[in-house]
């Protein structure tokens, strides 16, 4: 029947993509802890505290002379922040992703009305596609972009589309954008650890190592 | 094997012994998106962008890659990873020698907080592993070894440069006493071009009482080791400080106007041993803030405020990883209260002389170093100074170098030299 | 052979109300005022088709809604002019005597009925959990459908399998699409379908002879055309973010969207919202109960009634949990032996590196 890939998308695909992203996940995140740590002995002038959280903090609103350096940068910069947060919002606030964390995690928050989210997730859409402009403009980027940051940026759209789409309800029936919008995030399961985009882990760890070795420093 | 492959072999090596859980989370965590390459001196300058920090540490990424994940492996077998060829090490070696100062501005403006420059420092212990260290730096690097001082000063030398101070300027320079509480290292690049550095930081130390001592044994923080990534010279250059230390049962050692020597001391030294060591390691622009401040040393107020702007450059070393923003600013806005001006960016996120990290002693690489020395400059112009101050004789001799290659009658001084004119005896 | 026309002049229909009825016929079958025209026609000219409704695995629900259409000429139409010659729960004539009857109009009327099919099929063992007058309801439907016009499965089980096709399946129930496959087969899904839609699309084959539009799934675009959801009262809610978290609670009461309880609206393809069911009176959503998509395909299976649509079946019960932190801790485990290799790596090229240096 012609809802055969609907079920499977929901159902043995959706299972089998969560559990080889948790996986893969667990790979990575304990290959990182078995790799090796060496303790710094260099004498303190900084907190490491601090250093960390204006690690952070720096990403969220970057200092003077920090600003100075995005400048040159500022459509990568602003595309990038911009994604992440218009995306986060559609992750974690549309309403029936707010009912999947929620039964994944044992508790809820509110969603957002879908006018907003639908905002969102356009702003995300147009967002990567500026990234994609990036990756062509910037010479440096050309230069350090490879196959695999191109499949990024395109494995990231497809879920965005297809979800935007699916609310739409545009040209298909909606169960086969549902199953076109539930591949995409199966394969984005399967392909984060795979890829770069395992980088939301490693966002966290270095930044920590960063604010530690320069807050210890004296520098943050 | 042909002694090709065993030069690419040598700097892989290298780097796998290097890869730890840091440096993963740092490689895995980088996005590519080159924003680094807006705080190099020499991207901005030139434009290529090759130069960018990110492009600088690709062959350590590509020796992580394939060597420590799983797709790098199954990646590299299908013949889609380039192996790290020869071509690739001559390449680098140009990149990360010539075209970069491993002033790490790069570390501060990586949105992901990756450490770019730390990173590059582990490329250039690779490429030297791999014996592809630009000729200049050997060259210093086998001097250092031989004689003792990179520019090939001798003992000999040394004691005449403190036999000078002793005769010309008549000030005691006190060597290899036991018992003083601090040592005082000089490097070969201050007393080579400002000899008078030594008589000021006499004078300091004499006017706040400090017990202080030479070492014509222990008389030189340059490290080449250092500079080149090389570990093993690191520490042996550094011993010849740390023994003498040791020897002479100091409770400091007092590093002058230099940056990279202090930081081997002090940041590289105690992970090498791993342990702290038996004694402080202070920079003299510290040090003067101490005694300033414990009023130890009294200061003329408002003695340089006649007219000139002034101006204050951070250095890489000290005061971008080394933390010492407020010390000489302090002491500066007691100097000058009315004429010191800050250039922007400053402090943390300041730009670099393009001097530092070997690359003022590459000579091919002036053409590189003059170029990124034009950030400086249009700096200096916009905060309309006509003085430099700094801490570290090796920016201050590409400041100088550059104000000569613009045609500026501008003015590259040294912190210490400001301070000790000021004392009051 | 009499038109269906003329037999409508002999009960004393007038031309006059007979262009009424066609123009009211016409907007019930969901076509296009236009078409008028055509009805007319083919009620002038072609002969009233006979209907045969075979049930098989079935709660005769369909046939329950059917009787209940409030549309008084399809059902007048049905019953008395296009006539339901056999249909096992409605007529008076049982055993031999109706498979005769049965078997008499396949025959008369061979390429000019219309069959309906009402209830799953068994295709398990051969097909025997289901036998009528000792033939299995494969024969049967197979039979009947090879000399029939068009076959329509009404209902979910007729047109995809429905309950009896639920986990664990025991007889292997498909809908008359699984068996038939030289045919055209329109499915009016629903548990039950709508009367009038069941109606409608049973007088549109009979009158015009030929099969409505249809969708991917072979339903008629014109009642399954959009989703619950898209015409749905209660949409505006879902646009706010308004919904009603339980089943007392404040958003319940004022009307709020039932998406959060499970509301399958959303991927459910039926004219519920619009038609609305006894005579236009209601439909779940307006009384307060989330659309439980009775007339999708596998919708017993696809979700619990009370789950939201988008959640994946299964999402979160505690097996998954556990097989969830296996494969994270699996991973784990593979990491630390590569992280061992790795570091073995890291001597080898230590040792190496003082060797050579």
């Amino acid at each position: 029947m012609n809802l055969d890939w609907y079920y499977m998308a929901r159902g043995p695909l959706f299972k089998f993509a969560v559990l080889f992203f948790l996986f893969g996940m667990g790979y990575r995140l304990f290959m990182l802890l078995f790799l090796g740590w060496k303790k710094d002995y260099a004498p303190a002038r900084g907190s490491a505290i601090v250093g960390i959280v204006k690690a952070f903090w720096h990403h969220a609103w970057p200092p003077e002379g920090l600003r100075e350096v995005y400048k040159g940068r500022l459509l990568a910069v602003l595309s990038g922040d911009i994604f992440h947060l218009a995306a986060f919002t559609v992750i974690l606030f549309q309403p029936a992703h707010v009912k999947i964390w929620g039964k994944i995690l044992g508790f809820e928050w509110g969603s957002l009305p879908m006018p907003i989210v639908d905002i969102a997730a356009g702003i995300a859409l147009i967002s990567l596609i500026v990234m994609a402009i990036d990756h062509l403009a910037s010479p440096v980027r050309h230069l350090t972009s490879t196959t695999m940051s191109w499949l990024n940026l395109f494995f990231v759209f497809l879920p965005l589309l297809t979800g935007w789409m699916t609310y739409h309800h545009l040209w298909l029936p909606y169960q086969t954008l549902l199953t076109f919008h539930m591949l995409a995030v199966e394969w984005i399961l399967i392909w984060m650890p795979l890829s770069k985009m395992s980088h939301f882990l490693y966002f966290f760890v270095s930044n920590v190592i960063h604010g530690v070795k320069f807050g210890k420093m004296g520098t943050l | 094997m042909s002694p090709a492959t065993v030069m690419e072999d040598k700097a892989v090596k290298q780097f796998i012994k290097t890869v730890g859980g840091e440096i993963a989370a740092q490689l895995e965590a980088c996005m590519r998106c080159g924003v680094c390459a807006e705080a190099c001196q020499f991207y901005l300058t030139t434009g290529n962008p090759e130069y960018a920090p990110v492009w600088k540490m690709e062959l350590l990424r590509r020796a992580y890659v394939q060597n420590f994940t799983v797709i790098g492996k199954v990646k590299t077998m299908l013949g889609l990873e380039k192996p790290i060829s020869k071509e690739d090490i001559a390449h680098w070696t140009e990149l990360d020698f010539h075209a970069c100062t491993v002033c790490r501005r790069c570390s501060l403006a990586c949105p992901m907080g990756i450490d770019v420059g730390g990173l590059i420092s582990k490329v250039r212990a690779g490429l030297t592993a791999a014996g592809s260290t630009p000729p200049d730096l050997l060259h210093m690097k086998d001097k250092q070894l031989e004689v003792g001082s990179p520019n090939g000063a001798t003992e000999a030398d040394w004691i005449a440069w403190y036999d000078w101070a002793e005769r010309e300027r008549g000030i005691e320079i006190p060597r290899d006493v036991k018992g003083a509480e601090t040592l005082v290292v000089f490097t070969m690049l201050e007393l080579g071009s400002f000899r008078e550095n030594l008589v000021y930081v006499a004078r300091i130390l004499n006017a706040a009482g400090v017990k202080w001592t030479v070492s014509p044994r222990a008389r030189d923080a340059f490290n080449m080791g250092k500079v080149i990534g090389d570990k093993k010279l690191e520490k042996l250059f550094a011993e010849r400080i740390i023994n003498v230390a040791k020897e002479l049962g100091v409770k400091q050692v007092l590093i002058t106007e230099c940056g990279h020597g202090y930081a081997a001391l002090r940041e590289d030294m105690p992970n090498i041993y791993g342990g702290p060591l038996p004694f402080e390691i202070i920079h003299i622009t510290e040090m003067m803030n101490r005694l300033f401040k414990q009023g130890r040393i009294k200061l003329r107020k408002g003695v340089f405020d006649n007219g000139h702007r002034i101006t204050f450059h951070d250095s890489c070393k000290i005061q971008r990883t080394g933390g010492l923003f407020d010390e000489p600013r302090e002491l500066l806005q007691y100097l000058a209260p009315n004429s010191f001006v800050e250039m922007n960016p400053n402090r943390e996120m300041t730009i670099c002389c393009g001097g530092g990290g070997g690359v003022r002693a590459i000579k091919d690489a002036y053409d590189l170093r003059m170029g990124a020395f034009r950030l400086k400059v249009e700096q200096v112009e916009k905060a309309q100074a006509d003085t430099v101050v700094m801490t570290c004789s090796n920016c201050r001799l590409q400041f100088m170098d550059g104000f000569k290659h613009y045609q500026l009658q501008k003015e590259a001084v040294g912190l210490v030299e400001m301070v000790a004119k000021a004392l009051i005896d | 052979m009499k038109t269906i026309y003329e037999e409508l002049l002999e009960r004393g229909m007038t031309r006059r109300d007979f262009l009424k009825m066609a123009t009211v016929l016409t907007a019930a079958l969901g076509l296009e005022h236009t078409m008028v025209g055509k009805v007319v026609a083919a009620m002038e000219s072609k002969p009233r088709l006979p209907v045969i409704w075979l049930e098989f695995q079935d709660c005769a629900g369909c046939s329950e809604s059917l009787t209940r259409s409030h549309d008084p000429y399809l059902t007048k139409l049905l019953f008395n002019d296009i006539s339901v010659d056999y249909h096992e729960t409605l007529f008076a004539a049982a055993g031999k005597q109706a498979e005769e009857n049965k078997e008499k109009i396949m025959k008369e009327y061979a390429g000019k009925y219309v069959l309906v099919v009402e209830g799953s099929i068994p295709t398990k063992d051969g097909g025997v959990y289901c036998t009528v007058s000792g033939k299995t309801a494969i024969q049967q439907l197979k039979e009947a459908a090879e000399n029939a016009l068009a076959v329509v499965a009404i209902g979910t089980c007729g047109s995809f399998g429905g309950l009896p096709h639920a986990y664990p399946d025991p007889t292997g129930a498909v809908g008359a699409g699984s068996i038939i496959k030289d045919k055209p087969v329109v499915n009016v899904p629903g548990c039950p379908p709508m009367p009038e839609v069941i109606t409608n699309t049973i007088a549109h084959v009979a009158i015009l002879g030929e099969l409505p539009e249809l969708d991917y799934l072979g339903r008629p675009k014109a009642f399954y055309g959009n989703t619950i959801h898209d015409r749905c009262p209660r949409r505006p809610f879902y646009e706010q973010g308004k919904f009603a978290e339980s089943w007392d609670d404040e958003g319940a009461k004022k009307g709020w969207c039932l998406y959060k309880l499970g509301c399958k609206g959303p991927t459910t393809y039926n004219a519920c919202a619009v038609i609305k069911w006894n005579e236009g009176v209601s439909f779940p959503i307006q009384s307060n109960h989330p659309c439980i998509g009775c007339s999708e395909p596998n919708f017993w299976d696809n979700n619990h009634v009370y789950d939201p649509v988008a959640f994946p079946p299964g999402l979160g019960d505690a097996a998954g949990m556990n097989k969830a932190g296996a494969a994270f801790l699996a991973g784990g485990a593979l990491a630390i032996g590569s992280a061992l290799l790795a570091s073995q790596q890291k001597k080898k090229a230590a040792k190496g590196g003082e060797k050579e240096g």
